[in-house]
């Protein structure tokens, strides 16, 4: 049997720190971890050095695996030994080399460099594959539609960098049109500015938790580039992954998927993946460093596609009829929906292959898939549902926007139900739970 | 395979030890600690003192010239001419000492039937900055600074013709949020921990002073203490509103005018009691406020051994009975006791499942909160 390999790696982020080891062994690999620790429990303490050994001690309890020798990691290249590892990735934008021993010998790889890695990898991997980074310091968007560096850096944050949003230039206004309840201007600001003095604080009610989705959206209408999720070729769906605490950390696929719809407002066809683990950088230091190594790892463990989204597009009405779509699974029976404007329609899958018979009003289109005033009555296409189903989001685009009022929440309240938001709390313990 | 003893000695080690349960630890405020106080002359000049000696709070330790400003002036623009008639028309010339109602310039027109003056409306020393432009300037006459040193202690530095260090012992109240330069007044109590601070309590008995108390400071409040001299505001908090509509840059090294300090954070926010008390105890002394260190130092009268200063850990972990703030609504700024910290995760109403402790805020209110939006309060006596 293939002896196994083990790497350890370590992403310091502006406001958490994660600790991974990977096991890789004939062609599969286990990942063990995060640890994750407050960054500021290294940059604050004077006992940095023994905070990071006991990091490794968790992993170690995670993965059954001694790392640590007399407080130092055991780097070792022969396979058969059952302490230490192959290799240690440290990936951070700032210098701990003063704080941290290890680091003194092993060195660090910059965060920037990583991400830039493991994006390409994605680029390659899926047709027109764009990202989006959620951190507490910024907002970053990788795509082949942002020129020759692929990424757009904003400075947006629900972390240390929340304030940014409460510049003269934005409205708080926006932000609250996408509470589903009351909430005074004044009490808004103040909740967003607190979280850049508490960054490591979490959104443990459904208030915050509402709040914080609320942010996220405007974030990414404000801050998304000009190109991103640009046009694709005529058949083509677009990948879209996520990563960063802000999405990694979600408890709610399905409130996740909302906010993409809201704040993105994707035409055609997008598949969403996740990085539940927040593993994706420290994917890319494997990529910069152990090539080979990443070949044996099946990234779809840890980027999942959670969901697909169909977007309609042209300007829809309420309750406007617009169509039916014609649902085959590969049941005897195809399921008929009939689409009204202003709705969010979900249906629940598993990864499974279906078909979908578009029957639209010719004013209609599907970006990349039929054309407004396109005579084809019928546009039959077939997806790969997310492994919590697919989405047909039949509100339009451009997205007429909830208003801050009593209609504007019944209408929150409305795109909630249809993704099961409300009720996600009882379902939210199993890691494959429905939204 | 590793024997599982290597494993059990993480495991068995106390629970409460164990990296989920690290929180940031803050003092609020400490009494009797030691701290080093800079004392700086506005600008250069002659320091009074040694390393080694003993200060009195009233013993001068410092002297200099300070212009207290400057004003800038457009002679072309005053007398309506043109630059290659200015210098025929200067009366004083730059670097010359001018009194309030001395005429700097002049020009006549019409065989001096007509004439525009410029009247120097300040004493001060006259400087023509640019005879193309004619900005001229005057600046202030200097008045003579005398630097105390407002604190009993030792001077450990001598910064020669800037800056004197001295140890001292101090009370120190701590704050999360603060705004603009180090200045010091006399601490005045203005409103209890649960008041809004009301500007109409403000009058000019308050200039040079710093006044403390309530549980927020209003933009009001602040431009009206601004007004009348007062130098710098304590509170539990402030606005964000307020905030960004004084400090636009939101940069809190930018400098309105006073020196502001929130105890607890944005919003209305009540400042602790025992902060409170501490501050009621100190009112009407000498005190130095320093938003950029984010602290408030109130030099004791009396100073007893000279101890060293301590490193103080900023990271604890948590345990039952420790006090503790919390860091988020619906309870931001507010103190309790740990009653239990919870051995495994606690799964919340937004789905979210984190290391969690009981905290009791009130005889009548218990609640159950992340580990992560706790700080645990060690006050240093």
């Amino acid at each position: 049997m293939e002896t196994a390999h083990y790497y350890l790696l370590v992403d310091f982020g502006k406001t958490l720190s994660h600790f991974f080891l990977i096991e890789i062994q004939s062609q599969e690999s286990k990942l063990f971890g995060p640890v994750e620790i407050p960054s500021l429990f290294f940059t604050e303490s004077t006992q940095s050095n023994l905070i990071f050994i006991k990091a490794i001690r968790e992993l170690e309890l995670l993965s059954q695996r001694k790392i640590l020798s007399n407080g130092i990691v055991v780097i070792s290249a022969d396979c058969s030994k059952t302490t230490g590892v192959q290799q240690a990735f440290f990936i951070s934008n700032e210098d701990y080399r003063d704080k941290i021993d290890l680091f003194k010998a092993v060195g660090t790889l910059r965060t920037d460099d990583v991400q830039k890695a493991a994006y390409q990898h994605f680029n390659q991997l899926h047709n027109s594959c764009s990202l989006i980074d959620a951190g507490s310091g910024a907002l970053r968007f990788y795509s082949p539609g942002l020129g020759n560096k692929q990424t757009v850096s904003t400075p947006f944050g629900t972390g240390n960098s929340a304030l940014y949003l409460l510049r003269e230039e934005y409205s708080p206004e926006d932000i609250l049109r996408w509470l589903p309840f009351e909430m005074e201007i004044i009490n808004l600001e103040n909740y967003i500015a607190n979280k850049s003095l508490f960054s490591q604080t979490i959104p443990y009610t459904e208030r915050d938790i509402a709040i914080e989705g609320a942010m996220m959206r405007e974030m990414l209408r404000i801050g998304k580039p000009e190109g991103f999720l640009g046009e694709t070729n005529e058949g083509e769906n677009k990948t879209l992954i996520l990563t960063g605490g802000s999405f990694s950390k979600s408890p709610s696929l399905g409130r996740t998927g909302l906010i993409l719809l809201d704040g993105l407002e994707p035409e055609g066809i997008c598949e969403f993946l996740i990085d539940k683990k927040q593993f994706f950088n420290c994917f890319g230091g494997l990529l910069t460093s152990q090539i080979s190594v990443v070949q044996q790892i099946d990234s779809q463990n840890y980027f999942v596609h959670f969901l697909t989204a169909i977007s309609i597009s042209g300007k829809i009405s309420e309750n406007e009829p617009l169509g039916s779509v014609f649902i085959n699974s590969g049941f005897e029976e195809v399921q008929e929906i009939r689409l009204k404007g202003g709705e969010i329609f979900y249906i629940p899958g598993n990864g499974q292959t279906i078909e979908c018979d578009f029957r639209l009003n010719q004013k209609l289109s599907i970006k990349g898939i039929k054309e407004a005033d396109s005579k084809v009555e019928s546009t039959k296409i077939k997806i790969t549902t997310g492994s919590q189903g697919f989405v047909i989001d039949a509100r339009g685009r451009p997205l007429i926007q909830p208003r801050p009022s009593m209609e504007g929440r019944k209408l929150l309240k409305k795109w909630n139900d249809a993704l099961n938001i409300t009720t996600f709390i009882e379902d939210s313990h199993a890691d494959n739970s429905s939204f | 395979m590793p024997t599982t003893a290597h494993f059990e000695k993480t495991k068995k080690e106390q629970p409460e030890q164990r990296l989920h349960y690290l929180v940031p630890s803050i003092i609020g405020f400490s009494h009797n600690v030691t701290k080093t106080i800079i004392r700086k002359l506005p600008q250069k000049g002659k320091i009074l003192v040694g390393e080694g000696d003993i200060t009195e709070p009233s013993a001068i330790i410092g002297v200099s010239q300070v212009s207290p400003g400057f004003r800038v002036f457009n002679l072309l623009e005053i007398l309506d001419i043109s630059a290659d008639k200015l210098s025929a028309c200067l009366i004083k010339s730059s670097g010359s000492k001018v009194f309030k109602g001395d005429v700097i310039a002049e020009e006549k027109k019409y065989f001096g039937i007509v004439s525009r003056q410029f009247i120097s409306p300040i004493d001060g020393i006259f400087e023509l900055l640019n005879p193309n432009t004619g900005q001229a300037m005057i600046r202030f006459m200097p008045v003579s600074f005398r630097l105390a040193a407002g604190v009993h202690g030792e001077v450990i530095k001598v910064v020669q013709e800037k800056e004197v260090h001295i140890r001292t012992k101090v009370d120190l109240v701590e704050g999360v949020l603060g705004s603009g330069i180090e200045r010091e007044g006399i601490l005045r109590i203005i409103a209890t921990p649960r008041e809004v601070i009301s500007f109409i309590n403000l009058d000019k008995s308050f200039m040079g002073t710093v006044i403390a108390g309530g549980s927020l400071m209003s933009k009001e409040v602040i431009q009206k203490a601004l007004a009348l001299g007062v130098r710098g505001i304590i509170s539990g908090g402030i606005n964000i509103r307020d905030y960004k509509s004084l400090v636009s840059s939101l940069n809190p090294l930018e400098d309105v005018g006073l020196s502001l300090l929130a105890t607890e954070g944005y919003g209305l926010s009540e400042m602790p009691q025992d902060v409170f008390t501490l501050l009621e105890k100190n009112d009407n002394c000498f005190v130095i406020i320093n938003p950029q260190a984010k602290e408030l130092i109130i030099p004791l009268l009396e100073t007893k051994d000279r101890a060293k200063e301590s490193e103080r850990e900023k990271l604890c972990y948590l345990k039952k009975g420790m006090q503790v703030r919390l860091l988020s609504f619906p309870y931001l700024g507010r103190e309790g006791i740990v009653i239990e910290v919870k051995k495994e995760p606690v799964y919340f109403s937004s789905g979210i499942e984190a290391a969690a402790a009981l905290v009791e805020i009130s005889k009548e209110t218990q609640t159950v909160i992340p580990i992560r939006n706790l700080e645990v309060i060690s006050r240093l006596t």
